[in-house]
C-alpha cells in the first residue's frame, strides 16, 4: 500500500525537460519550411494603351532581336554581353537616349530578359517594348 | 580557501526560460511567413543579374505561362483573350496592381506580346519579370 502511494505521488508531475527539444524541432521546421518573401524580378511599365508618342529618330536606338537570338543594335550584330558597355557609352553621349527593344515574334523570352537585364544594368532610364 | 567555497556555489545559467525563448520564435516564425504555395503551372524562370524586389505581396497578381501557352491566374487556367477582363477588374480593385509574369525561359515573345497588350488593355501598365537570380 504504502509503495503504491509513494509511486503515485511521483509520477504527478509531467516531464518537461524534453519540451525545449520539442520546441526546437519546431523551430527548425518552420524555418526550413518557409520562405521569406523571395520575388524578385525586372520591373517595367508598360505604355498605356493610345499613349504612344512620337520622337525623333535620334533619340532611339533600335535593339532588335531575331529568333536564333543574334541582336541588332543599331543594325549592327552586337553580343548580348557587350549590350551594357555599348549602351553606356551611348548614354554618355545622349542622355536623353531611348532604347526601344523589338523581339521577333519567335523569339524566345529568355532572350530578350537576357537584354531587358542588360539595359537594366546599363542604369538605362526609358525603356521601350516596341511590339 | 573562502574563495573556493564560494565557487561551489551553482554557476549554471538558469535555463527555465529558453522554452520561452523558443516559442517565441516559433511563433514569430510561423505569424511571419507564408507557406510556399505552389498554385501555378511549372516552369523555369529566365535568369538575371539587375534585379529588384517586389515591395509587397498584397498587390501583386501573379500571372504564369508555361511553355506549352498555357496561361495561369489565381491557379485557374485562361485564354489570352480574357486577360483583359480579369486584370481590369483586378486593376479597378487595386490602383497599385503590379503584374508579376512568371513564364518559362523557352516562351516565344508573341505570347509575351499578346499579353502585353492584353494588359495594356486593361491598364495593368506595372509589370514585373519574374526571374532567378545567377
Amino acid at each position: 500500500m504504502s509503495l503504491l502511494k509513494k509511486e503515485g505521488i511521483r509520477s504527478v508531475e509531467m516531464p518537461s525537460s524534453s519540451m525545449a527539444d520539442i520546441a526546437f524541432l519546431i523551430l527548425i521546421f518552420f524555418m526550413v519550411a518557409t520562405t521569406i518573401d523571395m520575388d524578385k524580378g525586372i520591373g517595367i511599365v508598360l505604355p498605356a494603351e493610345g499613349g504612344e508618342i512620337e520622337m525623333s529618330s535620334k533619340n532611339i536606338t533600335n535593339i532588335l532581336i531575331d529568333p536564333r537570338g543574334t541582336v541588332l543594335m543599331d543594325n549592327k550584330e552586337v553580343q548580348i554581353k557587350e549590350i551594357k558597355g555599348l549602351v553606356e557609352s551611348i548614354q554618355l553621349q545622349n542622355p536623353k537616349m531611348v532604347f526601344s527593344v523589338k523581339a521577333h515574334p519567335r523569339t524566345k523570352y529568355k532572350v530578350y530578359i537576357e537584354v531587358l537585364d542588360q539595359l537594366k544594368q546599363a542604369n538605362t532610364r526609358v525603356i521601350s517594348i516596341a511590339e | 580557501m573562502k574563495f573556493k567555497k564560494k565557487s561551489k556555489v551553482n554557476v549554471s545559467v538558469s535555463t527555465t526560460a529558453m522554452p520561452d525563448i523558443v516559442f517565441m520564435l516559433i511563433f514569430f516564425f510561423m505569424v511571419s511567413s507564408v507557406m510556399r504555395t505552389e498554385e501555378g503551372l511549372n516552369i523555369v524562370m529566365p535568369k538575371a543579374k539587375q534585379i529588384e524586389k517586389l515591395e509587397s505581396r498584397v498587390h501583386v497578381t501573379y500571372l504564369w505561362v508555361s511553355k506549352e501557352g498555357l496561361i495561369s491566374i489565381d491557379g485557374r487556367l485562361f485564354q489570352v483573350k480574357s486577360i483583359r477582363n480579369i486584370m481590369y477588374e483586378k486593376r479597378a480593385a487595386d490602383p497599385e496592381l503590379i503584374v508579376s509574369i512568371r513564364a518559362d525561359e523557352l516562351v516565344n515573345m508573341e505570347m509575351i506580346s499578346k499579353i502585353h497588350k492584353e494588359l495594356r488593355l486593361a491598364d495593368a501598365l506595372a509589370v514585373n519579370y519574374s526571374t532567378r537570380a545567377i
